[in-house]
């Protein structure tokens, strides 16, 4: 008799150990908890709990990501086993419209809108269809923060994607990223088949992933580190802000003495490499400070002649970047290190092929990653400047990620853009399964998801559920 | 005194004693999270699986079975609707198994550490290969250590269903540990790429690289 080799003592063998919560975290989620427990308690008890009839669900879809707003109503269509058609208007401005929308859009039937979907007594088994249109407008961030701009290319499937960053003196602030294509959640039969061509060596080329349609989204980013777009510097795994910046010294040698001890206070991770410490873990961050909008010009200065004193380190004038734009470049050459950076690309997920790496970056609409997964596939890395302004230009060649085609930052303090805007896009389209318990969203085929969801089959087809909807409120019924 | 099932039933008219059930199994649903989505979320989604289960508690029925399982399934719900940061931790387990710190430079210990973590890494990424369905039945057992009963009515399905999840989970393991080992005895140097460590902490950090 064969041995089972995966009997269940096999996979809890492979359970990993992790320590319990931290008293900050069970006494934060005690908070929220008790808060809740304290709101119900004093809006007396819920007259829901009793009787035979199934307790309704309220789904807060404005605990959604990026949903700002609800307002709809459901109408019950019982007989068809659909409750309602809602439309959902994301943002904080007014209604852009509402009602029933069903087919091809152009039969667009009244429907009440006076009442938030959270009031309405969503009862197991209800199916509603969503439609979440473009956003309203957005409150702009505040305006008394210097912008960084940056405009970068994929080289991979040339889209496109903008980055503007509304900063504070610490690093934190906004980020503005516009970008032009949604990649695929997963990739269909097709796209696997096509993928798997791509499973060949570093180097190799790989197929280019399949053309999304053009849609432009626009979201905003608040977080510590500007916006995740890294405008503070990470110094031996210490992130700093201007202000921290500002006390590093600006003459070259005390500025390497200065980012080895930095280097050197760095913790040793499971990940680390060996040869990218000491002297040569300068390289990086000394590059950070070259590349940031936070430093000054007189670190950036100092930190160019630290770069350049370094072993390994090319400085290339007159060169040309992939838009045949001048440029010099900052190349880093340690053979020794070429093992290290070998990694194949998967075009279509972004993703490394290889387990040991991880894609990293800002939860886009639809949760996925983009334009932040970066490789190396050789020793030596490049990268341009504008001999002018000493803006960064991103990739030296094809097989870098992105091209940055414009850059620059200002000390001004200019206005963000007036139309500034959280947008899910054009037009989500979905529907919601209440069950009891849960709710479940599946898209509208050829649509991207509102709100993410198991997409296990529960929802019947779209167009038939506006048909039926459409059918049972001309019947009355 | 009231049990814990009692207590939910009675936190319908008085929430206050719903704090109870947080003070009982926090730290067991929080730990299960963790392991299914790294520590670094998990607080956030245990207080979200309270302040549901909160929320839904009045859909809690003792008869069915106990209110541990009844917050597994919520807790599996509310990973259902993060797998892409489940995605991201089971890579992240896959490499940490591969690559475990030893205080060495030595490449030829480096290559050691991945041998010896091949087999580990390699059941993380079959375990991640199963279906959500099938996963989430065959954790709640072999890890959570639920009985059949109470993983049932944490996935909301009848009993048979969980015990042939888990049965064809671990089929579906055998089948591919199977795979990977003929594979690997008949093209020994099939793959001679020495991928051991894409990116370095402090090039992701600086966020140098786009």
């Amino acid at each position: 008799m064969t041995q089972n080799s995966y009997q269940p003592d096999v996979v809890r063998s492979v359970r990993p150990e992790v320590p319990g919560p931290s008293d900050e975290v069970r006494s934060t989620n005690r908070e929220t908890l008790m808060t809740l427990i304290e709101q119900a308690g004093s809006s007396g008890p819920d007259e829901s709990q009793t009787g035979c009839e199934p307790s309704p669900v309220l789904i807060d879809l404005t605990t959604e990501p990026n949903v700002a707003e609800v307002v709809a109503t459901p109408v019950r269509a019982r007989v068809l086993a659909f409750a309602a058609a809602v439309l959902v208007v994301v943002g904080l401005g007014a209604i852009v419209g509402s009602g029933f929308v069903a087919g091809d859009g152009d039969s667009i039937l009244s429907a009440d809108s006076s009442r938030d979907l959270n009031d309405a007594s969503l009862m197991p088994g209800d199916v509603f269809a969503i439609v979440a249109q473009r956003a309203a407008q957005q409150q702009p961030p505040p305006s008394d923060l210097p912008v960084y701009r940056e405009l970068a290319v994929s080289l991979y499937d040339d889209s496109r994607t903008e980055f503007e960053t509304w900063r504070r003196a610490d690093g934190s602030g906004y980020s503005r990223t516009i970008f032009d294509s949604l990649k695929p959640e997963e990739a269909s039969a097709a796209e696997e088949t096509a993928t798997e061509v791509s499973d060949q060596d570093p180097g190799a080329d790989d197929p280019k992933p399949l053309a999304e349609p053009e849609v432009f989204h626009e979201i905003y980013i608040e977080g510590d580190t500007g916006g995740g777009t890294n405008h503070k510097v990470s110094l031996g795994g210490e992130w700093l802000g201007s202000a921290e910046l500002a006390e590093l010294p600006t003459e070259p040698d005390e500025l390497k003495t200065a980012l080895l001890a930095f280097e050197e206070a760095r913790p040793i991770t499971s990940w680390s490499i060996p040869e990218l410490r000491g002297e040569s873990g300068v390289f990086f961050p000394a590059l950070g400070l070259v590349q940031s909008s936070i430093a000054s010009p007189e670190l950036r200065s100092a930190a160019f002649m630290v770069l350049s004193d370094l072993e390994g380190v090319e400085i290339e004038t007159n060169v040309k970047d992939p838009l045949d734009r001048d440029a010099f470049a900052i190349s880093y050459n340690r053979p020794e290190l070429e093992p290290l950076y070998q990694a194949s690309f998967d075009a279509y997920n972004e993703e490394l092929e290889d387990l040991y790496f991880e894609t990293y970056g800002e939860e886009f609409p639809g949760g996925h990653d983009y334009g932040r997964t970066s490789y190396r596939s050789q020793a030596e890395v490049k990268f341009l400047f504008d001999p002018d302004t000493t803006a960064p230009l991103g990739a030296a060649d094809a097989e870098s990620f992105s091209l940055i085609t414009e850059s620059s930052w200002e000390v001004n303090v200019p206005k963000p853009p007036a139309d500034a805007k959280y947008s899910l896009g054009e037009i989500y389209v979905g529907c919601v399964v209440v069950d009891g318990i849960d709710t479940f969203y599946d898209p509208s085929p050829g649509q991207q998801p509102l709100v993410e969801g198991p997409f296990d089959g529960k929802c019947p087809d779209l167009e038939s559920v506006l048909a039926d909807i459409a059918k049972a409120v001309e019947e009355g019924t | 005194m009231d049990n814990i099932e009692q207590l939910v039933g009675k936190s319908v008219g008085s929430p206050t004693v719903f704090a109870e059930v947080f003070d009982r199994y926090h730290d067991q649903i929080f730990t299960y999270l963790a392991r299914r989505v790294g520590t670094d979320k998990a607080g956030d989604l245990a207080s979200e699986v309270f302040t549901r289960a909160f929320r839904q508690r009045e859909t809690f029925d003792p008869t069915l079975g106990a209110v541990i399982a009844w917050l597994y399934g919520i807790a599996t719900r509310v990973l259902s609707e993060h797998r892409k940061a489940e995605h991201r931790h089971w890579k992240r387990l896959e490499r940490v198994a591969s690559i475990e710190p030893t205080g060495s430079d030595d490449f030829v210990a480096v290559d050691l550490r991945l041998d010896s973590g091949a087999k580990l890494e390699r059941t993380l990424k079959h375990l991640s290969d199963l279906s959500e369905d099938q996963r989430d039945a065959l954790l709640l057992v072999a890890w959570e250590e639920l009985s059949y009963q109470n993983a049932a009515l944490a996935l909301n399905c009848p009993i048979g269903t969980v015990r042939s999840r888990v049965a064809r989970a671990r089929a579906a393991l055998h089948e591919a540990e199977i795979r990977e080992v003929c594979s690997s005895k008949m093209e020994p140097l099939a793959n001679n790429r020495q991928v051991r460590v894409v990116q370095d902490d402090a090039n992701l950090e600086s966020g140098s690289a786009r």
